[in-house]
C-alpha cells in the first residue's frame, strides 16, 4: 500500500513542475508575443530569435546544460528549481506562437477600427486585440499544459523525484515491472484527463458566436 | 504575418521619434545583457584556449561526429517506421467500424498521454523480461515508434479531416469506392496539407532521440557528456558544441519547413479547407510540435 503512497508523492511534485512551470512560462510567452507584434525592431528580433533556438534545442540538452553548466559560472539551484525554469523558458517559446497566431485570428476589421479611433498600439492590444485572442488561444494552449504535464517527466533524467521517477524507483524496489508502469500511466492519465475537461470547459465557456 | 504590421498606425514624425528611442534602449538593454553574460563567463575563464583546445584534436571531433551520426541513425529509423504506422492508424481511427475505431484511438490514446521517458525506461525494463534482448539502439527506437506513431496519426487524421467533404463526396459521386476515393483523391491532397506539420513531427523526432541518453545510447548528447568527464574544464564548450550541431539539424528542417509552406502557398490554392480547419491544424502543430517528452 506504501506504493500507493509513494505514487501520490510522485504526482504532488510532477503537478507542481507542471504548474510551477507552466505559470512562468504564460508570462514568459505572452510577453515575448506582445514584442513580436511590437513596433520596435530590436523587440521583434529578440522575440523571434529566442523562439528559434528554443525550437532548435532539445528539451534534455537545455536541463543538463543547466544543471551541470550553470554551477560553473556560480549559479546554483536545486535540481527542482532547475527543472521548473527550464520547463518554463522552453515551454514560453510555444506559448509565445500560440499567442501569436491566436493575435492573427483576430479579424483585421477589428484592428482597423481600433487605429482609424486613434488607438495607440498598448491599446489596440490590450483592449481589443488580446481580449478577443483569448477565446481563440484557449483550446492550442490547454494542449501545451497536456504536453507541459507529460514534459514534466524530464525532471527525473536528473533525479527529480515525480511520477516517472517515483515509478523506476519502485520498480527497483519490488521488480513489479508491469504493474508499476500501469500505475505511471494511469498517474499521468489522472492529471492529463482532468486538464482535458477544464479547457476544454473554458474553451465551451468563452466560445463567442460570431 | 500581414496582421502583425496593422496593430499600429503608420508612424508619424513624433512617434518615430519615440520608437527610435524605445528601439536604441531595447538594443542598449540586450547588449548589456549579452556583456553581463559574457563577462561572467570571461570571469571564470571559459574563453580561456585550454578549455577549447581539446576540440582542435581530431579524436574528440571525431566522436562528436559519430554521435551526431548515431543520433541521425536512430531518428531516420524511427521516423520510417513511427511515419509508416501512422497512416494505418489515422485510417483505422477514421474507419467506419467501431471496434477498429475503438482500437487505434486507445492506442494512440494511451501513448500520446504517457511521457515518452516513462515509455523508454520501461521498454528498457519490460522487453528483455519477455526475452527480447536488444541493443539500447533497439530500445529507444522501440520506444519513440511507440510515441511517435500515434502522434504523425493525429497529424495524418488532422490532415485528412482538413480536407473539405466535397472532395470524397465527389469522388463517391463518379462511382470510386471507398477506398478508391481515400488512396487517389483524398491522401494525395491531405499528405501535402500536412507535410509541415510533419515535418515538424521529425524535427521533434530528432530531438527525442537525445532522450538516448538515459538508457544510455551513444548518442550526441551522451558524447558531449562523456567529454565533458573526461575533460571537466571543457564543459560548457562540449555543451556549447553540441548545441550548434542540434542547432544546424534543426535550422535545416525548419527551413525545409518554411520552404514547402511557401511553395504550397502558391500551389496549393486548388486545395480548399473547410473553414477553420487548416488554421486549427496549424495553431495546433506550432513551428516545431513542443518537446513531447
Amino acid at each position: 500500500m506504501s506504493y500507493i503512497g509513494r505514487f501520490l508523492g510522485g504526482i504532488a511534485v510532477s503537478v507542481e513542475l507542471t504548474l510551477l512551470s507552466f505559470a512562468i512560462a504564460i508570462v514568459l510567452g505572452l510577453l515575448l508575443a506582445i514584442m513580436r507584434v511590437s513596433p520596435w525592431p530590436p523587440f521583434r528580433w529578440f522575440a523571434s530569435s529566442y523562439v528559434e533556438l528554443m525550437q532548435m534545442m532539445p528539451l534534455l540538452a537545455l536541463l543538463l546544460l543547466f544543471t551541470f553548466g550553470l554551477p560553473k559560472l556560480g549559479f546554483i539551484y536545486s535540481l527542482f528549481t532547475s527543472t521548473v525554469l527550464v520547463l518554463g523558458l522552453y515551454s514560453a517559446a510555444w506559448i509565445c506562437e500560440v499567442v501569436r497566431a491566436g493575435i492573427n485570428t483576430v479579424s483585421i476589421g477589428q484592428i482597423e477600427a481600433a487605429r482609424s479611433i486613434g488607438m495607440r498600439f498598448d491599446q489596440i492590444l490590450g483592449e481589443v486585440v488580446l481580449p478577443q485572442a483569448v477565446q481563440s488561444v484557449i483550446g492550442p494552449l490547454g494542449n501545451l499544459f497536456i504536453i507541459q504535464i507529460k514534459a514534466s517527466a524530464i525532471g527525473a533524467a536528473i533525479g527529480v523525484a515525480d511520477i516517472t521517477y517515483t515509478a523506476q524507483k519502485i520498480n527497483f524496489d519490488t521488480a513489479l515491472a508491469v504493474p508499476t508502469f500501469l500505475g505511471a500511466m494511469g498517474a499521468y492519465f489522472l492529471l492529463t484527463l482532468p486538464a482535458g475537461w477544464f479547457f476544454r470547459f473554458l474553451e465551451q465557456k468563452m466560445a463567442v458566436l460570431r | 504575418m500581414s496582421a502583425d504590421n496593422l496593430l499600429y498606425e503608420p508612424p508619424g514624425p513624433i512617434a518615430r521619434r519615440r520608437n527610435r528611442l524605445i528601439s536604441v534602449i531595447g538594443v542598449l538593454l540586450l547588449l548589456g545583457c549579452l556583456m553581463a553574460v559574457g563577462h561572467r563567463l570571461d570571469a571564470s575563464g571559459q574563453f580561456d584556449a585550454k578549455r577549447w583546445e581539446i576540440f582542435l584534436h581530431p579524436g574528440t571531433l571525431r566522436f562528436l561526429f559519430d554521435g551526431l551520426v548515431a543520433t541521425l541513425l536512430a531518428a531516420v529509423i524511427s521516423m520510417v517506421l513511427a511515419f509508416s504506422l501512422a497512416l494505418p492508424l489515422a485510417l483505422a481511427r477514421l474507419s467506419s467500424r467501431l471496434w477498429l475505431r475503438t482500437l487505434a484511438a486507445s492506442y494512440i490514446g494511451c501513448f500520446r498521454a504517457v511521457p515518452l521517458l516513462l515509455l523508454i525506461l520501461f521498454t528498457v525494463i519490460l522487453l528483455p523480461s519477455i526475452g527480447l534482448n536488444w541493443s539500447a539502439l533497439g530500445y529507444l527506437i522501440f520506444g519513440m515508434v511507440l510515441h511517435h506513431s500515434a502522434m504523425a496519426a493525429e497529424i495524418v487524421r488532422a490532415g485528412i479531416l482538413s480536407l473539405g467533404r466535397g472532395q470524397k463526396e465527389a469522388a463517391l459521386s463518379i462511382g470510386m469506392r471507398e477506398h478508391q476515393a481515400m488512396m487517389w483523391i483524398v491522401l494525395p491532397q491531405a499528405l501535402k496539407l500536412m507535410l509541415p506539420a510533419l515535418i515538424s513531427g521529425v524535427l521533434a523526432i530528432v530531438q527525442d532521440t537525445s532522450l538516448g541518453y538515459i538508457i544510455p545510447y551513444e548518442e550526441l548528447l551522451r558524447r558531449s557528456q562523456q567529454i565533458s568527464s573526461f575533460a571537466p574544464q571543457s564543459l560548457l564548450q562540449s555543451a556549447f558544441i553540441v548545441t550548434v550541431m542540434y542547432g544546424f539539424v534543426s535550422a535545416l528542417l525548419l527551413a525545409l519547413r518554411r520552404w514547402i509552406e511557401r511553395r504550397q502557398a502558391y500551389t496549393s490554392r486548388a486545395l480548399i479547407p473547410e473553414e477553420g480547419e487548416l488554421s486549427k491544424l496549424d495553431t495546433l502543430v506550432p513551428a516545431k510540435s513542443p518537446a513531447s517528452t
